[in-house]
């Protein structure tokens, strides 16, 4: 299969994506809106996560960063997507969060109202397409790293504020009634892991990167997963050690209805199989098992968003929430596969080869 | 500018030739990890030399009496705890946890740091590591011992202590296995097991350099003991190295446990102010952050006084300035959202004991963490600072009071406001909870100026294999 077969099919999952997400959205206006929800939360995590990758390798250098580079960079190219992927959610807002009915006067009102809401919102994107301009910037210039070295710590500062409340307004917002402390943590952990597992997928399918890549690479992966998996199981311990009814009652629409089963399959694909598999160093030299295992995770991660967001709504899991994701997904991989990376510098063999 | 230096390489030789006419090597910010001077064997004779020394530094006696007063302190605020009782301390309703538990959670925040530096570097193979580790291992153990007092002090009746212990259940009392109180028992225990045998086993080598080099019959014979045979046959080392990396993967993970399980002691309960799920990480971010602080200012004199200048350089202190920001960093952001998730969950009674915090009597403990831990270390952005060792030193400091008032804040401002108005009240400590806090300062200090006086003060096996893999590599 060649690049073009693959972009061509990502162009024809996003054409059924889009055309059904719309006829979804016509037909079953109560079904729609999770169902882009989850898909824009899930494919966020990845622009965002490889600008944080790319901005970290920045500061500490590393083989792993030069042999994911091009695929970050395409990551990162997909971030204005962010825009007309925004569009279809602003009509739907009423259905999403309840505190936003002009009726409704949740106590977090000072944060959980629209004004501020759409404020929040556009600060967000500026900040984000901002960033990751900079960053497409610095990597048309000969020498980037100067430059990508000063940007990071500023960037990762405000990746990480904008990460965490973003992610409040957008999931954990569904139910005003819950809070995490810990949320923006897990989310932004997840969408570090998500875009290194996408990173690594990609690459293994393009140009798998040597022996000794692969190995930092796995080493790292595993520190993600394991990262995540404790700050996840940290939040839901004392959650369920405290058993308050607002906190509870987060958790309650997520493990029943057939939704313990889909936590199971993330709980065994987001963190068990990969976890004892890349404790082996055999597997985390090995560029097959880190692509098959940075497949599992991705998988994971779509059906993680479609756990966060859907059991929200009280309806069921359906064809619409595959439609949206195929969209969504359609759409940012063909356009990753599309933008010519030849204008920067973000070829491995420019720098360390 | 015709004697301009021909590489980089020459200039840093120079500028050692120079530093070395003066006595004293400033750290530069260019330093690479180890000065090109020492080679495996002076290196192992510089340190051995001040380990076998016939008498300590003048220095040394000066910092150790004060120590050990200190910790003789300690002895007498225990033995007069054990006769009359916790009534001596400032505890009572509501503030029933007060400077045990807020001085235990501050001593085993610095433990864990040295094993962050100790095992996580270690697994991650960072060379500036080298220098260090043995000193961070050392605050990990008398970190560890400080904190480890505490529990049995604050249960008010030590002699059922055993209770908390696996036992035969002889008498038909089941703990609490829900209790994180319990699993922190079990989890410090095993962490200070674990710290000293890690501390030790790391030893076993330079103990056995130091038994081939001793002169006197006493010397020979303690170290030798200590060194249980170790003679450097291949199949010791062999032994050495597979075990040391599994000791390190295993320290890795149970630093974070006892940290993040210190974390839910608080996070488990309905307590005001304490049910947050960030608190795990959240202590776990403050260990790194007291960790850094506490090793530099041991680092920062030990490298001056000790002649260690070749092996602890400028690249230590810039690592070590940057870790501290990154990790203040991720206090402050552990603190936005502690502040944010308490007017966000609109609860009444933690939203009111905020207010107590950000504008009633404990104020100055607030933004005195805020302050000494957020704050102040960002001048280390300033990258000249980092090389100005007092300046370190004072910030370095700041963060160990502000991480004091950080535990104070937690414990005992949140415990003064709990649900109930009619219950509310006020703490103040008595002499004996500084006494004992000050005591237990004492012991930290004594026993990490006992390390430096007779355990090699830099792990000398790792030394001379960095060595040997840089000349390799300059050779090369």
């Amino acid at each position: 299969m060649t690049r073009r077969d693959i972009e061509r099919g990502c162009w024809i999952a996003a054409a059924v994506g889009v055309v059904g997400s719309a006829i979804g959205w016509i037909i079953a206006p109560e079904l729609f809106p999770h169902a882009w929800l989850a898909a824009l939360a899930c494919w966020i995590g990845w622009p965002l996560g490889s600008l944080a990758l790319l901005l970290i390798h920045a500061l500490t250098g590393g083989r792993w960063g030069w042999a994911i580079r091009p695929q970050l960079v395409a990551g990162i190219a997909t971030l204005p997507l962010v825009v007309p992927f925004v569009i279809p959610l602003l009509f739907v807002l009423g259905t999403l969060y309840p505190w936003s009915h002009p009726d409704a006067h949740p106590h977090n009102a000072f944060y959980l109202n629209l004004p501020f809401f759409y404020g929040r919102g556009v600060g967000y994107i500026v900040i984000w397409l901002a960033l990751g301009g900079a960053v497409l910037w610095a990597l048309r210039r000969d020498d980037p790293e100067p430059l990508l070295y000063r940007i990071a710590p500023p960037g990762l500062i405000l990746l990480a504020l904008t990460v965490t409340f973003a992610s409040i307004d957008a999931t954990m917002s569904l139910d005003p009634d819950f809070k995490s402390s810990a949320y923006g943590l897990v989310i932004g952990t997840e969408a570090a892991l998500f875009a290194l597992s996408v990173a690594v997928l990609g690459a293994t399918i393009a140009l798998p990167p040597d022996k000794r890549s692969t190995e930092d690479l796995g080493k790292l992966m595993l520190g993600l997963v394991i990262f995540w998996a404790y700050l996840d199981f940290m939040q839901i311990l004392i959650i369920w050690q405290s058993d308050l009814p607002t906190e509870a009652a987060y958790y309650v629409p997520r493990v029943t209805h057939g939704w313990q089963y889909i936590a199971g399959v993330i709980f065994a694909l987001h963190f068990l199989l990969p976890f004892f598999l890349l404790l082996w160093p055999q597997v985390q030299s090995s560029r097959r098992a880190m692509g098959t295992i940075a497949a599992a995770l991705v998988a994971a991660e779509v059906l993680r968003a479609w756990w966060l967001v859907r059991p929200a709504s009280g309806h069921g899991f359906g064809l619409l929430d595959v439609l949206a994701m195929l969209a969504v997904f359609g759409i940012a991989v063909g356009v990753a596969l599309w933008v010519p990376l030849q204008s920067l510098r973000v070829a491995a063999a420019d720098r360390h080869g | 500018m015709s004697d301009a230096p021909a590489s980089p390489e020459l200039a840093l030789q120079r500028r050692l030739a120079r530093a070395g006419r003066n006595g004293i090597r400033a750290p530069r910010l260019d330093d690479p990890v180890l000065l090109p001077g020492p080679t495996g064997a002076s290196m192992t004779d510089r340190v051995c030399a001040i380990v076998l020394r016939e008498r300590a530094f003048l220095w040394w006696w000066i910092a150790f009496i004060p120590s050990f007063l200190l910790f003789a302190l300690l002895v007498v605020s225990i033995c007069y705890l054990f006769w009359a009782g916790i009534g001596i301390w400032g505890i009572g309703w509501p503030v029933a946890w007060g400077f045990a538990i807020l001085s235990y959670v501050w001593w085993i925040a610095i433990a864990s740091g040295g094993t962050f530096i100790s095992a996580l570097f270690f697994l991650v193979r960072v060379e500036w590591r080298t220098s260090i580790n043995r000193v961070a291992e050392s605050m990990m153990l008398f970190g560890a011992a400080s904190a480890g007092v505490y529990p049995i002090l604050h249960l008010g009746r030590p002699w059922f202590a055993y209770w908390l212990f696996f036992y035969p259940n002889t008498m038909g009392l089941w703990a609490q296995f829900r209790s994180p109180l319990l699993w922190d028992f079990w989890a410090l225990y095993t962490y200070v097991l674990a710290s000293v045998l890690y501390w030790y086993f790391g030893l076993l080598p330079d103990l056995a350099t130091v038994r081939d080099r001793a002169t006197g019959r006493v010397r020979q014979w303690v170290y030798g003991f200590f060194a249980l045979g170790f003679r450097g046959s291949d199949k010791q080392w062999k032994h050495f190295h597979a075990t040391y990396g599994i000791m390190a993967a295993i320290m890795a993970p149970v630093v974070v446990s006892i940290h993040s399980i210190v974390g839910l002691d608080f996070a488990g309960g309905a307590t005001v102010g304490w049910h947050s799920t960030e608190f795990p990480p959240f202590f776990v971010f403050g260990a790194l952050l007291s960790g850094f602080a506490v090793v530099l200012l041991i680092v920062i004199p030990m490298r001056r006084l000790m002649r260690l200048e070749d092996f602890i350089t400028g690249r230590h202190l810039d690592v070590l300035c940057k870790l501290l920001i990154t990790s203040s960093l991720l206090l402050g952001y552990a603190y936005m959202m502690d502040a944010f998730t308490t007017y966000y969950g609109g609860d009444p009674a933690d939203i009111r004991m905020f207010g107590v915090r950000v504008h009633g009597m404990y104020m100055p403990v607030y933004y005195g963490a805020i302050l000494f831990n957020i704050l102040i270390p960002q001048l280390l952005w300033i990258r000249p600072l980092r090389m100005r060792q007092p300046v370190v030193i004072l910030i370095c400091l700041g963060v160990i009071v502000g991480m004091w008032l950080e535990r104070y804040e937690i414990v005992i401002t949140s415990l003064h406001r709990p649900h109930l108005p009619s219950s509310w009240g006020t703490f103040h400590a008595t002499f004996w909870d500084w006494a004992t806090l000050a005591g237990t300062i004492g012991l930290f200090l004594s026993g990490i100026l006992l390390s430096l006086r007779f355990v090699p003060a830099i792990s000398m096996h790792e030394m001379r294999s960095l060595i040997g893999k840089q000349r390799g590599e300059r050779a090369a």
